[in-house]
């Protein structure tokens, strides 16, 4: 392993990853077999339905023991099961080097790219990520094969946290460029107009793209516990705000309260799977308990 | 609110700190990076505007804190009115019981008619009214009385041989206006006789009482007023042993009237005198009283002599008039001034207006020339007053030595050194205190007065009327420096500490140096008005006829007789007029009598010899001529002050004022803000 690859990739957490997949909801295309659901009938296990045999088809696929009852000629199809490409989308706008504690936002989310990425390439899925800001800072096209995984971890080893957020201009920026439907996985702590951010998504998900969100959030965010007089300096534009947090702190965690639960209300109607996760937490934990969630509720 | 240390309240300029460092003192901000401004932006202006709040309210609460310490510690106290009352009509009752309330014209006395006026006004007043009464001569007052009791307190009055003092009565109005609500509505009703007496006691008030209502009533006999009295005596003492009494008599009545003046004196005949007077006539009258051959009549000090009138009027008090008559024991006081020239002249004047003075004859002078000078006179002389010193033996010292043996007094005064070998004899021979060496010249401002008295050498008597001269504006023009015998004391001395007077004393007589000439050469003091009071206290005074008598509402002291001034005696027993036994004190030539139990004789007991004192009605108690109501409204006018509603002004104007400690509330305010100071604080900081 490199640097960075122990840096993002325990391999404590790898191994606890060893037995779970991350398969997407809905169909997915891909050129090869796998695990996701397809759009295309072809070879599986899983009978489909049947229909009439056309000049052409292979002779294979005719189901005989219709034929002896009905005396038609049926061909018998499959379900076909496919591999799938992986959008990782990375935030590294300013914001994202908040970081309360021990750990900043961008580097939990370095760390569930680095997981993801893993996770879907020992599943066989093409994974690419995509570093974002105001607009696409870089990518990493995706690719299926296990060594992908080092370039992936080096753009995480090399980014740097710029720029303001420009959710919904990447968000359309994505969709326009991706060809085939897959899984796109935003990572990001969405501060930018909620409305935006809504209709982004939503251009995704009318590609048909399976959209899973990874809120990423640090723990003072949600509940402002300093004390005493406080400047606050925003990181992305750095406007100053000075007050007594004390005295603002319940209304403040009111509305990130009713944001959130905005959030995860439109996300949730709209068939994209929300994840608060909170720095405090441990990832492996934390994503873990996505991942079980999600594989009870597919 | 006022402060009992209020020098604390300085304290309270320590807010300055609080307020400076709210106003200068800018909060500190920690500066963190964040991401969220959005959402804390949307309680911004609230967040602002409550710490603003906060802020001021704090320090006004800590202000408040330093404030009230300070006011804490000048312990402040509340002036607050007590509650009003419910109003109560208080009447005064203030009777005339003199002297002169005792005339009776047959029937019953102007004091009986007083009592029966007021309680009339007892039963007209009001049935909620409190009642106070005052003995305008007795001073006696009742004050908060109900009905019945005012009437048992009136009827207890009684008449005393005192003038009525209406000042008094006004006072004690004034004290009950004075004193806080009790007198709502404070009314006055004056009876009396208001005899000219009473009229000028109360013109003479000068600060009246305030009262709601007033009235008065004139108690005046129903028929024409006759009384005669005898309203002094002096005793003038006359040659050939007869004693000669000087009768002041007035008739106080409404018409002329015929008396027969009885004069008695001990066991000697009663000597009657025909007295006319007409009204309001006052006159007069000497009586000669025949004391017997030579020896006989004086052999009593004190002689008790009653004057009486006859037929009696009534008003029976003024119709006998005691007194006691002291004879003089000794003889008259001879002076011998022995002279140069003429330079005696002012001092002999002086003695002469001195035998004027004294009228009984108790000093006779005679006037010599130093070089005639002879045996003889030397010998007559009780005091040998010499101009200068002498300048040649031409008498011989033991005549002067004789003189001072029977206790007799030689005088020196020092125009110049005189002869020195005289001089020398003189004072080895202890014939004269001191004798001049040297002359120094330059103003010299006397002492006020003497400074040491031995024993009775110089008369108290004297020495109390020197007080009276302004000695300390009188200024020689130099004085003698001398040379002083060993038993030579000075008695009077200059502002600039040198001697004026030297004294000393020998056998029971003394000698005396005068540190200035006889006349105004050496000095104005000849020709001031204290010169004959320096005399007096030179030469001494010869003993007089005196009386011994008292009003009854005098103090009651007298001057002793020279024959009872013995050295050591302090306490006199003494008979008062009502038979009681009482002590009197002597205090140097006073003696101080207790206060006289009615009129009469007050009398000296277990002593020789016994004095008599005659205490006697007050003068304006004789005058019982009938007042005006003009006269009465004007003299009572400025007495008192009577408006309408005066009574309810003074009822607030007067309210009393009590001191209320307030610092309980304060320290409990105090605790109250600490304790609230912190929960705003906190408040602040969440």
């Amino acid at each position: 392993m490199t640097t960075s690859s122990r840096e993002y990739l325990d391999p404590l957490f790898l191994n606890k990853l060893a037995n779970l997949e991350l398969v997407a909801r809905c169909a997915v295309e891909g050129f090869f077999s796998g695990l996701h659901p397809s759009p295309f009938q072809g070879f599986s296990v899983e009978y489909s339905d049947h229909r009439e045999y056309h000049p052409g088809d292979e002779v294979k696929f005719v189901d005989w023991k219709v034929y002896a009852r009905t005396d038609r000629l049926c061909i018998k199809r499959f379900h076909q099961e496919t591999n799938t490409t992986v959008y990782v989308l990375l935030d590294v706008s300013k914001s994202m080097s908040f970081g309360s504690g021990s750990i900043r936002k961008i580097d939990y989310a370095c760390c569930l790219s680095a997981a993801l990425t893993y996770l879907m390439l020992k599943q066989g899925d093409s994974t690419g990520l995509m570093l974002f800001a105001e607009k696409v800072i870089s990518q990493v096209p995706p690719a299926s094969r296990r060594t992908h995984i080092h370039a992936i971890l080096q753009a995480l080893d090399r980014q740097t946290t710029t720029g303001q957020t420009n959710l919904a201009s990447v968000l359309h920026t994505v969709a326009e460029t991706t060809k085939r439907r897959g899984l796109v996985v935003l990572i990001s702590d969405l501060l930018d107009d909620e409305a935006d951010i809504f209709r982004g998504l939503a251009h995704l998900k009318f590609l048909k793209h399976d959209v899973i969100v990874f809120h990423v959030m640090d723990p003072r965010e949600l509940d402002l516990k300093y004390e005493g007089l406080i400047q606050f300096e925003d990181l992305e534009t750095g406007d100053k705000f000075r007050t007594f947090p004390q005295s603002i702190r319940d209304g403040y965690q009111q509305r990130v309260t009713d944001f959130l639960d905005n959030v995860k209300k439109t996300l949730g109607k709209s068939g994209i799977d929300y994840c608060l996760l909170e720095t405090s937490q441990p990832l492996d934990r934390a994503f873990l308990a996505y991942l079980l969630k999600r594989r009870r509720l597919m | 609110m006022s402060f009992l240390a209020w020098t604390f309240l300085f304290g309270s300029a320590a807010v300055v700190g609080p307020i400076l460092a709210h106003l200068l003192a800018k909060p500190r901000f920690r500066r963190v990076p964040f991401t969220m401004l959005q959402f804390l932006r949307a309680g911004r202006q609230e967040s602002h505007s409550r710490r603003k709040l906060r802020d001021i309210l704090v320090l006004l609460l800590r202000c408040a804190i330093i404030v009230l310490i300070a006011v804490l510690f000048a312990r402040p106290v509340l002036k607050v009115h007590s509650p009003p009352p419910a109003h109560t009509p208080i009447l005064y009752l203030a009777l005339d019981d003199s002297a002169s309330m005792a005339y009776h014209d047959g029937g019953e006395s102007l004091f009986a008619k007083a009592v029966e006026k007021a309680v009339g006004h007892v039963r007209q007043a009001p049935s909620d009214a409190m009642f106070g009464v005052y003995g305008l001569a007795s001073g006696k007052t009742a004050e908060g009385l109900t009905r019945s009791q005012v009437l048992a307190e009136i009827r207890r009055l009684a008449v005393v041989p005192r003038s009525a003092r209406p000042a008094d009565f006004v006072k004690v109005l004034e004290l009950q206006g004075s004193a806080a609500f009790r007198a709502d509505v404070i009314s006055a009703v004056v009876i009396s006789d208001f005899g000219p007496d009473v009229l000028r006691e109360f013109e003479r008030i000068r600060k009246p009482a305030a009262v709601g209502a007033l009235s008065h009533e004139i108690v005046v006999p129903s028929s024409p007023v006759s009384n005669v009295a005898i309203a002094d005596a002096n005793p003038i003492e006359t040659a050939d042993n007869k004693l000669d009494i000087d009768v002041l008599v007035a008739n106080g009545g409404d018409q002329q009237e015929r008396r027969k003046l009885i004069a008695k004196c001990d066991d000697l005949r009663p000597i009657p005198t025909d007295v006319t007077l007409s009204a309001g006539e006052r006159k007069v009258v000497r009586v000669g009283i025949d004391l017997g051959p030579r020896g006989q009549g004086t052999r009593r000090s004190c002689l008790p002599l009653e004057l009486s009138l006859d037929p009696r009027d009534g008003l029976e008090a003024d119709d006998v008039f005691r007194l006691g008559v002291c004879m003089p024991q000794a003889a008259a006081t001879k002076v011998l001034v022995v002279s140069r020239g003429d330079e005696a002249f002012l001092f002999e004047t002086a003695v002469e207006a001195l035998m004027e003075k004294g009228a009984a004859g108790g000093m006779s002078l005679r006037k010599t020339r130093e070089s005639d000078v002879r045996s003889d006179d030397l010998s007559w002389a009780d005091v040998v007053v010499f101009s200068c010193l002498p300048t040649d033996a031409s008498y011989p010292a033991s005549l002067l030595r004789s003189c001072l043996a029977r206790g007799g007094r030689l005088v020196f005064f020092t125009t110049e050194s005189g002869n020195p070998q005289i001089a020398d004899m003189l004072l080895r021979e202890g014939l004269i205190p001191a004798v001049p060496q040297r002359w120094s010249q330059g103003v010299a401002w006397l002492q006020p007065q003497p400074v040491a008295i031995e024993g009775t050498v110089f008369s108290e008597a004297a020495i109390q009327t020197l007080a009276s001269y302004r000695f300390d504006k009188i200024a020689l023009k130099g004085h003698w420096l001398c040379r002083t015998s060993s038993q030579a004391q000075c008695v009077w001395r200059l502002a600039n500490d040198a001697a004026f007077v030297y004294a000393q004393p020998q056998n029971t007589g003394v000698s005396i140096l005068v540190n200035t000439s006889i006349d105004d050469s050496r000095g104005l003091l000849a020709k001031s008005g204290a010169w004959v009071a320096f005399c007096r206290f030179l030469v001494g005074e010869g003993e007089q006829v005196r009386r011994l008598c008292l009003r009854a509402e005098d103090r009651p002291t007298l001057e002793l007789p020279a024959s009872m001034r013995a050295v050591g005696r302090t306490l006199v027993n003494v008979e008062n007029c009502d038979g009681g036994k009482a002590r009197a004190a002597i205090e140097g030539v006073r003696l101080v009598l207790p206060a006289p139990q009615g009129l009469g004789w007050m009398r000296t007991q277990g002593g020789d010899p016994t004095l008599h004192v005659g205490v006697n009605l007050p003068q304006g108690e004789t005058d019982l001529r009938r007042p005006t109501e003009g006269a009465v409204a004007a003299a009572i006018k400025g007495a008192f002050v009577f408006e309408p509603g005066q009574e309810r002004s003074l009822a607030q104007g007067s309210a009393p004022m009590q001191s209320k400690p307030v610092w309980r509330e304060f320290a409990w305010a105090i605790v109250a803000l600490l304790l609230l100071e912190p929960a705003v604080t906190n408040r602040l900081k969440r």
